[in-house]
């Protein structure tokens, strides 16, 4: 009989290759024997999985957690026929169904970021929809609904990252425009503050931030003042919305709460601009004397 | 049991017919009831099944086997059976296989000698064979769940998981082994534990870098305790101990390994500590809470339970059948006997030993599909202990 030079374990008849190593056998005819019959049937292998099958413990609580959530909607069903109408508490009962399935989310799906905020996201929509359905007339539940695209959009979809990253920032902003008309549509049922004061400051908002992200880039700049560049394009951003505002309300005055935040920003823009030009004097100076 | 006769199907159908009668309680079926499962009689015919997959698959209890707990398997020249484990244990197991086997070969025209594990057919049903010994043996105890930490798993990474089980099949000659045990003053089913505890902890070692994340490693070890109480029952009636090392003091030299196995082996495996673990076992079952509480509602806690205090406390379990004896007249067509476990999702791995006729066969199932790291170390342990080992396996 053969031995498997890597284990030491002998090798059953037959045996062309060794079953804990898998070092093939090199031996004469003699010495590999002939193979005898199979010890037990070969796995087919035909439902490989990467994963393990649902353990107990997850079986377990996904049971239970059903079996409470039928029980409880049972419950709610027999009491609405009791009170006359089998629909009388369907709202309670689409809390259950959407509470359960929060819990199961946790349970089944992968977990990443990504993969629980989309159906959190999801899930949320659906409770606020249930919460504000009261006689089918939905009042408030456009609003939240619009937060939670724009957080979706800006706090998930920003991390695609097999979209190029332009057609992200591409579709964002465009979202980030459709959500303020919305806004804007919602509250007034027509278009009124959307054009002269939201797309204005959106565009000073990309400026700035494009500006800041091309110095990020190109210009190799230190912790600091890319924290400084962002505070300074907040500010910025800030002070246009009252800007814009103001010229929407066709006020004499350019800026009225923000005027402290607009001197800010300067003072901010000055100190970047002398960091910047230190650094280079220095540079300039150290080459010339090295 | 691998025979040097061909098996024909006919034939082993009639021997199963011929002794199902002296095992009444193997012709029951499962049903499930609004408040517990029941045991009912099952008058479907029974059949014999060709062996087709990987031992230990899924035994599907409504339609599998014709409702059977239990299913007999044959091919060219091997006759198996499969069991349910609230059916039976090893040791009924193996009374209905080998009885099963020597009706076989008596119907063949072999003599069959008596075997105290050899059921005839014509003889009367004993009692004792069919009741339930554990709730006999119950006397109510104070007893205290002791909450054990959750244990070392094997968890490769990028690994392929099977429903067809891949077996490791690793012959020994007995005496070898015995030797080997005696040496450290072990029997063989503790020389086995330690080797595999070694083997677990090795396997910790490589596929789990960071000492903080070290659990410790703990094995399942079924005990025969008929011996102990003086039952005969051919129903379930098995505890576990669970043996293990922690590895968060440091890595334990085999010595140490010994020493630890001996004492807690000794320290679980005696009358005092099994009664006490029986008192639990039973007593959950007489709470009328928990007696007549919905299906639904126990099937799910029963699951969460057995992760918890199950599965999770141990790395792997390691049965011992111990020797199997084969009376005159069956001695001599049985070539090989084979005993195998199947593993849980949990715990990849699952380790049977029996012995017969101066072998010993060692049985590693495991639901990982190309992946033989443990069975490797566990086996090249052996090796450089001096050990002859011959390996097949089933792919």
């Amino acid at each position: 009989m053969a031995y498997c030079v890597e284990c030491g374990v002998e090798l059953a008849p037959g045996t062309q290759q060794c079953p804990l190593c898998g070092r093939k056998v090199i031996a004469p005819k003699e010495i590999i024997q002939e193979k005898e019959e199979s010890l037990f049937p070969s796995p087919s292998y035909g439902t490989v999985r990467n994963a393990l099958r649902l353990d107990k413990y997850r079986q377990g609580i996904t049971e239970l957690v059903l079996t409470f959530a039928v029980i409880a909607i049972l419950t709610l069903t027999i009491t609405g026929v009791a009170f006359g109408s089998v629909l009388m508490f369907w709202r309670p009962a689409a809390y259950i169904v959407t509470g359960t399935s929060f819990f199961l989310v946790l349970l089944f799906s992968t977990l990443n970021y990504r993969n629980i905020a989309t159906w959190y996201s999801l899930l949320t929509i659906l409770t606020l929809i249930v919460a504000d359905s009261h006689d089918l007339q939905f009042t408030w539940v456009a609003y939240p609904f619009t937060g939670l695209i724009l957080f979706y959009t800006f706090s998930v979809f920003m991390l695609y990252r097999r979209i190029p990253i332009a057609v992200r920032i591409l579709i964002s902003v465009t979202v980030l425009l459709a959500s303020l008309a919305l806004f804007d549509l919602f509250t007034h049922h027509a278009l009124t503050w959307f054009i002269p004061v939201g797309v204005p400051v959106v565009a000073v908002v990309i400026i700035t931030l494009c500006v800041t992200f091309i110095r990020y880039v190109k210009g190799n700049p230190s912790i600091t003042e890319m924290i400084l560049m962002l505070l300074l394009s907040a500010s910025i951003s800030t002070v246009s919305g009252d800007f814009f505002a103001l010229r929407w309300k066709e006020s004499d005055s350019l800026l009225s709460w923000s005027f402290s935040l607009f001197v800010i920003s300067l003072l901010l823009c000055v100190f970047i601009i002398i960091t910047m030009s230190v650094k280079k004097v220095r540079y300039y100076f150290h080459n010339k004397i090295t | 049991m691998d025979l040097h006769v061909p098996v024909e199907k006919d034939l082993l159908l009639a021997a199963l017919n011929a002794i199902m009668p002296r095992f009444p309680y193997f012709s029951h079926r499962i049903h499930s009831g609004f408040f517990w499962y029941y045991l009912m009689q099952n008058s479907r015919p029974l059949e014999v099944y060709e062996e087709v997959s990987a031992p230990c698959g899924h035994l599907d209890l409504r339609k599998g086997a014709n409702g059977y707990m239990f299913k007999v398997l044959y091919t060219g020249h091997r006759i198996a059976v499969e069991y349910f484990h609230a059916l039976t244990d090893g040791t009924g197991g193996i009374t209905f296989l080998k009885s099963l086997v020597a009706e076989y070969l008596r119907q063949r025209g072999n003599v069959v000698e008596a075997d105290p594990q050899v059921l005839l057919p014509d003889e009367p049903v004993d009692p004792q064979e069919t009741e339930d010994s554990f709730a006999k043996i119950y006397r109510p105890m104070k007893s205290v769940f002791d909450l054990e930490s959750r244990a070392f798993h094997y968890n490769p990474r990028g690994a392929h998981y099977s429903d067809d089980h891949s077996l490791i099949s690793a012959v020994m000659n007995v005496d070898q082994v015995k030797e080997q045990a005696k040496k450290w003053s072990l029997t063989i089913t503790e020389y086995l534990v330690c080797e595999v505890l070694s083997a677990l902890q090795e396997l910790q070692k490589r596929t789990v870098p960071s000492e903080k994340r070290w659990r410790p490693v703990r094995l399942s070890v079924p005990v025969n305790i008929r011996r102990i109480y003086g039952s005969k029952s051919l129903r379930n009636f098995t505890l576990f101990v669970v043996v293990g090392l922690d590895t968060n003091l440091g890595t334990y030299s085999f010595d140490e390994i010994v020493t630890s196995v001996y004492h807690q082996m000794r320290g679980k495996v005696n009358e005092k500590s099994l009664s006490l673990q029986i008192s639990r076992n039973v007593a959950g079952r007489r709470i009328p809470l928990i007696r007549y509480a919905p299906n639904v509602l126990k099937r799910p806690l029963m699951k969460l339970l057995s992760d918890s205090y199950g599965d999770s406390i141990y790395s792997s379990v390691i049965s011992n059948l111990g020797n199997v004896t084969l009376p005159d007249g069956m001695e001599k067509d049985v070539r090989r006997v084979d005993f195998s476990l199947s593993p849980s999702q949990k715990n990849k791995f699952a380790l049977a030993v029996i012995s017969a006729k101066g072998q010993l066969v060692l049985n590693i199932t495991s639901i990982l599909a190309h992946n033989r790291e443990f069975e490797r170390l566990l086996l090249v342990h052996l090796v450089r202990k001096g050990l002859k080992v011959t390996v097949d396996s089933n792919g």
